[in-house]
């Protein structure tokens, strides 16, 4: 007997979905208020409530005279004196103005002992030794200033020195001449020259340039001295001379305009059409190599035949994502030329080693795809494997790489806050946020390319005419369905990961992210997701009807569709609504009363964890819907099994609640951990106990592969579309976090399109994407197709 | 009561066994991260 509960579960949950939408959303909050918020028709706050004595501006009637501002005591004299309160930079100031200050007057003293026409040049030096100041910012220049500045001052101080020797002696000489204590004149020279100089023999002039000179030279050394390990942070520096910096500060005139051209869309369109495609072709080696392995181990050369289709559906998929890598190239240097000069100066080495490892991929591709019925058997089948694992080592380090540009505009590092590349190169790599991009973009890859190459089963199974290519194509199906979901599983963890490293890098990047504008992108986000899974649940569901046996476990199936949809449910409850007055008013407030605490992270954390166990258990339910266990104690493994469900849900039911609503918001964020952990260990132990159980199991019947609804099929497209739907918007609110800058904090984007557009334009743009994407991927489809028919003609050729 | 019992003990000593086992696992679990996360689960209030 055929199962049909299919359209049962399709129904259980068509009417959830629709009581969700109605409860959630309703006419007014998603078609209504935001529609109108975007199209600019929004009335605003009415004038009574502008009118209320809270919304006026505070200065306004601040008293703001000479009297009041002069009578205000500011901070009370015991906050003043606290530490916290001392200007940090006053020792370091103290210590450049006094040392060199010091410095100069010991050289100046030590040249001219006892000579008090000395001491007024020291005030000059000293005040002139302020410039090192500058040292911090333009070590090299400060250094140089500094040592010209001091030469000429001391200069001038030591020619004003033998200006005023000059004068005593000719002043005393006149004196001489003119004064009857003419006898005295001889002994004023001596006593100047004395001062001058040690040799009473020497002549003031000389004295004065022997000053001149010695003074100069020893107090530059001294100030050389003084500036010694600003100079050597200045050697090094000319040695790691800066290579490209600042971040240039550029205006609308630097980016190049196309009449009738968006260069935002189209650098949005093409770098995220780019984007899809290579996370197919990097995903589709992963599962090929794995499956590959598996047909080796098993020696059941389906397998083989599956991978080998997979890999053919990859190859014109990898002409497309390369073409429109190169497309993005050039979009990205004739409309952001200057941030690309920017980014190519720090990433050089990378972006040039990326060149040369997509020769090294696309060697690698090729001789695995079309070496495939050549490296068959024995050693030649594991030089074909080694080849499929060269290929994704090649793959996943071109993906990092890139990765490491992107997130370098997300978390700059190696740079300094002018944007002066260090030269460090690794640590521009390496920055903040690229480790949690790295892992999130590999498993959604997985997922993505096994929802990808699912929906191709699904539209091969469609047109299949044979029994036999409906089996094998419901067989890949079923296959790419399972790896869409095994790496969907742990997704929304590794998306959490990367959320709290943004929140960590960046707490106002993390809050526009969930908090601001884009948190409601995270609801349609939600329902995406949500999907995913009722989809991928839908599929396995229907997918029960291949095995005989599969009756037993019917009437389970309704619960869990109750469950997950439920789960669903409140994984979307928006927080906030975007309201009217009169809806806020007869809201009672921007919450809803009993919807609201659903809208807040430790109920959606609770919801997803539950939504994965229930899905597990789906494949659960699935993988023994044809198989009758033998061991002896399978009713114990069954209450075993039920205890863990049992326990683990309570557990992620407290921590949830409990955690999430009763306590602070410490508990509550710590909380997410043990619930994750929670998930994660009944999806192991459940896994274990079963694969115990049903060691040696019985088949029921041999599965019908083939005998499975259309309406499943539809299910693998729906997953194909929302994953490329997801991973656009997904990706915009990624990039759209920058907000106004290209680098954040470092490289303003003075752009004309340096603004964060409507939620409603940037779905709209998300989407067209996604059509030319689905369009493009149905060209491929439509190729594999085509590579296998054959037109007999008569007569056309020469015999 | 006793009939129900009787007639499910081979489903409900298991289950209760592994309800009992699994959840003081859980508990010390929620107990570790907790407290590794440097929050005591007891003394939060």
């Amino acid at each position: 007997m055929r199962p049909r509960f299919s359209a049962k579960a399709g129904w259980v949950i068509g009417v959830w979905v629709l009581a969700l939408m109605i409860i959630n959303f309703g006419p007014t909050a998603w078609g209504g208020s935001l529609a109108r918020a975007d199209s600019g028709e929004d009335p605003g706050l009415p004038a009574e409530i502008l009118a209320m004595p809270v919304m006026a501006d505070p200065l306004a009637t601040a008293d703001t005279s000479a009297t009041a501002v002069a009578e205000d005591p500011g901070l009370p004299a015991e906050i003043l004196a606290m530490p916290v309160m001392a200007d940090p930079l006053a020792a370091a100031k103290d210590a450049v103005e006094s040392a060199p200050a010091t410095a100069v007057t010991e050289a100046v003293e030590a040249a001219l002992p006892d000579a008090p026409v000395a001491i007024p040049a020291v005030p000059e030096v000293a005040g002139v030794i302020e410039a090192p100041a500058a040292l911090v910012a333009e070590p090299v220049a400060a250094v140089e200033t500094v040592q010209e500045t001091a030469v000429t001052a001391v200069e001038e101080a030591a020619s004003e020195i033998s200006a005023t020797v000059e004068a005593a002696v000719e002043a005393a000489e006149t004196a001489a001449d003119a004064a009857p204590v003419a006898e005295e004149a001889p002994e004023v020279i001596a006593a100047v020259a004395e001062v001058a100089d040690a040799e009473p023999d020497t002549s003031a002039e000389e004295v004065a340039a022997d000053a001149d000179v010695e003074e100069a030279a020893e107090s530059e050394e001294a100030v050389a001295e003084e500036a010694a390990p600003a100079e050597e942070a200045a050697e090094e520096l000319v040695e790691e001379e800066p290579l490209y910096g600042p971040a240039p500060k550029l205006t609308a005139k630097d980016y190049p305009q196309i009449a009738g051209v968006n260069g935002r869309v189209v650098v949005w369109l093409v770098a995220q059409l780019h984007l899809w495609f290579a996370a197919f072709v990097l995903a589709v080696p992963i599962f090929v190599f794995i499956i590959e392995a598996i047909g080796m181990k098993t020696r059941d050369q389906r397998y083989d035949n599956m991978a080998y289709e997979f890999i053919k559906v990859s190859i014109t998929a990898y002409s497309l994502t390369a073409i429109l890598g190169g497309f993005l190239t050039l979009s990205l240097l004739v409309f952001y030329p200057d941030l690309m000069l920017y980014l190519t100066t720090i990433f050089k080495e990378s972006m040039f080693y990326y060149a040369l490892l997509f020769f090294a991929e696309s060697a690698c591709l090729y001789i695995y795809y079309y070496g495939w019925k050549w490296l068959q058997g024995g050693f030649k089948k594991w030089v074909h494997l080694t080849l499929g694992l060269l290929l994704n080592a090649v793959g996943t380090v071109l993906m990092l790489l890139a990765n490491s540009w992107l997130t370098f505009m997300m978390s700059p590092a190696g740079v300094d806050a002018s944007g002066t590349f260090s030269g460090d190169t690794w640590a521009a790599m390496h920055n903040f946020l690229w480790n949690p991009i790295n892992l999130h973009r590999v498993v959604a890859n997985v997922a993505y390319g096994g929802s990808v190459v699912g929906a191709y089963a699904a539209f091969k199974f469609l047109s299949s005419r044979t029994k036999e290519e409906k089996a094998h194509y419901d067989w890949m199906g079923y296959t790419a369905n399972f790896i869409a979901i095994s790496a969907l599983l742990p997704l929304p963890f590794a998306g959490y990961y990367l959320t709290a490293e943004i929140y960590a890098y960046s707490q106002q990047m993390g809050i526009t992210l969930m908090g601001g504008v884009f948190a409601w992108l995270f609801i349609i986000q939600a329902v995406l997701i949500g999907t995913l899974f009722l989809s991928a649940n839908y599929y396995l569901w229907c997918g029960m009807g291949r095995s005989d046996g599969a009756v037993r476990y019917n009437k389970y199936i309704k619960y869990f569709a109750a469950v997950i949809v439920g789960a669903f449910l409140v994984w979307f409850t928006p927080h906030t609504l975007v309201l009217t007055n009169q809806e806020l008013q007869a809201l009672g407030g921007p919450y809803h009363k009993y919807l609201g605490p659903l809208g807040i992270m430790p109920a959606k954390n609770t919801a997803v964890n539950i939504m994965i166990l229930f899905t597990a258990l789906s494949f659960l339910v699935y993988r023994r819907a044809n198989k009758t266990p033998v061991v002896s104690w399978v009713k114990a493994g069954n209450a075993a099994q039920f205890a863990l469900f049992t326990a683990g849900i309570i557990n992620i039911l407290i921590l949830g609640i409990y955690y999430g609503y009763f306590t602070n918001t410490v508990y509550k964020v710590a909380a997410s951990i043990p619930q994750v952990l929670t998930t994660l260990v009944v999806l192991v132990a459940s896994g274990v106990i079963d694969s115990f159980m049903y060691k040696g199991a019985k088949e029921v019947a041999p599965l019908k592969w083939g005998r499975v609804s259309g309406r499943s099929q539809y299910a693998l497209f729906l997953l194909a579309v929302s994953f490329t739907w997801l991973m656009g918007l997904m990706g915009y609110i990624r990039s759209g976090i920058r907000q106004h800058w290209h680098v954040v904090d470092i490289m303003r984007d003075n752009s004309p399109d340096a603004f964060t557009p409507t939620l409603g334009y940037a779905a709209n743009v998300v989407s067209v994407g996604t059509i030319i994407f689905m369009a493009m991927v149905i060209f491929v489809f439509w190729l594999a197709t085509v590579s296998g028919r054959k037109t007999p003609v008569t007569g056309y050729w020469r015999t | 009561m006793k009939a129900i019992i009787e007639r499910y003990k081979e489903f409900l000593i298991p289950y209760g066994a592994g309800l009992g086992v699994f959840g003081v696992a859980f508990f010390l679990l929620d107990l570790l991260m907790m407290n590794l996360q440097g929050i005591s689960l007891f003394f939060h209030q």
